[in-house]
């Protein structure tokens, strides 16, 4: 084995992303590491806000051009890429590393086909004819469950539901066959019905490919079984870490839980409000010097607003949190115990 | 497709009659009598009343429009009363010349206003965006015959590098021709460039900021696709769409054009027949104009269809 082969497919250290706007320095991603290994998947949740874009994109060094500062290292396959310019990233971008974004209806090219938009990087990046890239694509277009591909190839993306347009995007997100893609909310602008199948699709197609792929959305409900991890973020930090089983059955991170309860039941119609979590994440530009999730917390107490907890273990294998009090522990229950009491 | 064009095509019926009425109508409201300016010096009672006899100019306007509107349905445009020459065949003189300086101004506006336009919005408040925008303001303050004489002043009178005024006819020698045109077309480019530029500059701008030019760079394209297939083309719309409409405006720019540097096209022809009332031939050029103006209406809406595909599906 070369060294490549034996560092895992991504490895993110201490990765930050800041902008500077009119307020301040936004700290938009703030000291994020974790590492990926090559065919496993990552969910990555928390709210709206949180840092999840800014994130996937900084992974893949896909940052808006301007007022950026950047920290920390990127590796992948044992590369670090965090150095490279975009014409270096350019290399990577689309042959191994893909990504899906948000919204279907705006990621097509309005006045271009569908086929061309599957095809351009497929022959850029594999140097296949006119026609193979065709026929390639038309197979994609297939496996993604979309019906009479060759019509659809000549196509323009208005003539395609949102559903069908995010096919699309996963075809051509896949027509290269990247070892990593990174899936930016992909159903978050679809209808119910429709999430289940992109999601089932992705997993899917994931999993013949055995390709890495980290999954970001807002909503645990999405990752639970669909992913080997999840890492909980809240604003611009992973606060919570673990394989997905044991996120659900031992989470420690207070948000997490009150993530957990957010989750939408459809099992459920009788009781479909999501019990929200209380007040907003905070502004990035100044955020609070202790736990930043201290001020919304039901068991913050004043070493919280203090001092900010470090990420440590949990004892179960791959399980991290940042809590002072974490849930399930005595620590927590008699802090939310004594919260109670002051309150009332 | 042919549908479309084919409605299109009906309002020619109802624009050029009423243009036709309003013009017949405008033409006997303006003071001066044909007569005494063809007759000029000779003009005695006798041979006034003669003339207007010969040229119907005694009868009832309805009647001598009627008569013109039954000659013009027979594909005769009437003559003149000066020189007795068809006014076809003056408006075949004339015609290639205006649409020469309209094609080419269009041809330099755009030549001009798609690189400025991309730079700009590649680069908004740099030093290339900076100066497009105050240029393009002054030119726009600027009436188009004062452009004219500005750059008459630098290039003819100054550098000596371009001919002031004269024509060469395109057949005759296609390279004096273009000099000819160069200073016309450029007047009349400059005052729609700044248009352009600002259009162009502003729906780039907002492209830039779709999730489709960042999934154009997330496949890894070169630069130069990102921004031609995935940036600029999707840009286009309002700019066609300005040059569509523009172009009616564009007309009267050359009329002004054309007399500044006497270029013998369709306005010079208009004007000069205007200010010796040759009624006929003002009355036929401002009918081939307004044709004309629809014919070009009609090509942007066909040409809608081939640059956004979203119409197409309607
Ligand atoms: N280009 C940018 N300039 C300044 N702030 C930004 C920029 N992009 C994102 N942000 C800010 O960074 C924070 C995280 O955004 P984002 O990653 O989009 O959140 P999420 O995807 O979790 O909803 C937000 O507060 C957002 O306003
Ligand atoms: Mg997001």
């Amino acid at each position: 084995m070369t060294a490549a082969e034996e560092s895992p497919l991504l490895r993110v250290t201490d990765l930050t992303t800041h902008f500077r706007t009119d307020r301040g320095l936004m700290r938009a991603v703030d000291g994020v590491s974790f590492t990926l290994e090559r065919g496993r998947t990552l969910g990555v949740v928390g709210e709206s806000g949180s840092g999840k874009t800014v994130l996937s994109r900084s992974v893949m060094g896909l940052l808006p051009r301007g007022d950026v500062v950047r920290g920390g290292t990127v590796q992948y396959a044992g590369e670090d890429i965090s150095a490279l310019d975009e014409d270096g990233l350019r290399r990577l971008w689309g042959r191994e590393i893909a990504m899906v974004f948000q919204d279907p209806m705006t990621s097509l090219n309005p006045v271009v086909r569908i086929g061309r938009q599957i095809t351009e990087h497929l022959r850029l990046h594999t140097g296949a004819s006119r026609a193979d890239a065709r026929a390639k694509a038309a197979a994609l277009l297939k496996s993604v469950g979309i019906p009479e591909p060759e019509r659809r190839l000549r196509e323009y993306p208005h003539q395609l539901s949102g559903g069908m347009r995010q096919r699309v995007m996963i075809a051509v997100a896949l027509a290269t066959g990247p070892r990593l893609l990174l899936a930016d909310e992909p159903t978050t602008a679809l209808d119910v019905t429709v999430q289940a199948q992109i999601l089932d699709l992705l997993r899917a197609q994931q999993r013949q490919r055995d390709m890495a792929m980290i999954l970001v959305t807002h909503d645990l409900g999405v990752v639970a079984g669909r992913t080997d991890e999840v890492a909980v973020m809240y604003a611009g930090r992973v606060v919570e870490r673990a394989p997905t089983r044991t996120l659900f059955t031992n989470m420690r991170m207070p948000y997490t839980e009150a993530l957990v309860r957010s989750i939408p039941r459809i099992a459920d119609p009788g009781h479909t409000r999501l019990a929200a979590i209380p007040g907003r994440p905070p502004d990035m530009t100044r955020p609070p010097a202790g736990c930043r999730f201290a001020p919304r917390c039901a068991y913050a107490r004043d070493k919280c607003r203090a001092e900010q907890p470090p990420l440590r273990e949990s004892g179960e294998p791959g399980h991290t949190f940042a809590c002072w009090y974490p849930v399930g522990t005595p620590e927590g229950a008699a802090a939310l115990e004594r919260n109670r009491k002051e309150a009332s | 497709m042919l549908r479309l064009a084919l409605k299109k095509l009906a309002i020619l019926v109802p624009v050029a009659l009423a243009v036709s009425v309003l013009t017949f109508l405008l033409m006997n409201l303006l003071p001066g009598d044909p007569a005494y300016t063809i007759l000029g010096s000779r003009a005695t009672p006798q041979s006034v009343a003669e003339l207007t006899a010969r040229l119907h100019l005694d009868e009832p306007v309805w009647t001598r429009y009627s008569s013109w509107l039954g000659g013009v349905l027979t594909g005769d445009l009437g003559q003149s009363y000066l020189n007795y020459q068809p006014a076809s065949s003056l408006i075949g003189h004339a015609l290639p010349v205006t649409l020469e300086l309209l094609v080419l101004s269009q041809v330099i506006a755009l030549a001009l206003a798609v690189p400025l336009g991309v730079y700009s919005a590649r680069h908004p408040r740099g030093w290339v965006d900076r100066i497009a925008s105050t240029v393009s303001f002054g030119t726009l303050a600027m009436p188009p015959y004062m452009l004219g004489v500005l750059l008459v002043s630098v290039f003819s009178v100054g550098l000596k590098a371009l001919p002031a005024t004269g024509f060469t006819p395109f057949g005759d020698d296609p390279g004096l021709n273009l000099r000819s045109m160069v200073l016309p077309s450029l007047t009349l480019a400059l005052g729609s460039l700044a248009v352009y530029v600002r259009l162009l500059r502003t729906e780039m701008i907002s492209t830039l900021q779709q999730d489709f030019v960042t999934v154009a760079r997330a496949k890894g394209l070169p630069g130069r696709a990102v921004l031609w297939r995935h940036t600029v083309r999707p840009s286009m719309f309002s700019l066609v769409t300005a040059v569509g409409i523009n172009l009616g405006s564009l007309i009267g720019g050359a009329f002004v054009v054309e007399y500044i540097f006497a270029l013998p096209g369709v306005g010079a022809l208009t004007l000069n027949s205007i200010f010796q009332r040759d009624y006929l031939v003002v009355q036929a050029c401002v009918l081939v104009v307004a044709v004309g103006y629809v014919l070009v209406n009609l090509l942007v809406d066909l040409l809608y269809p081939i640059i956004d595909p979203r119409v197409r599906h309607v």
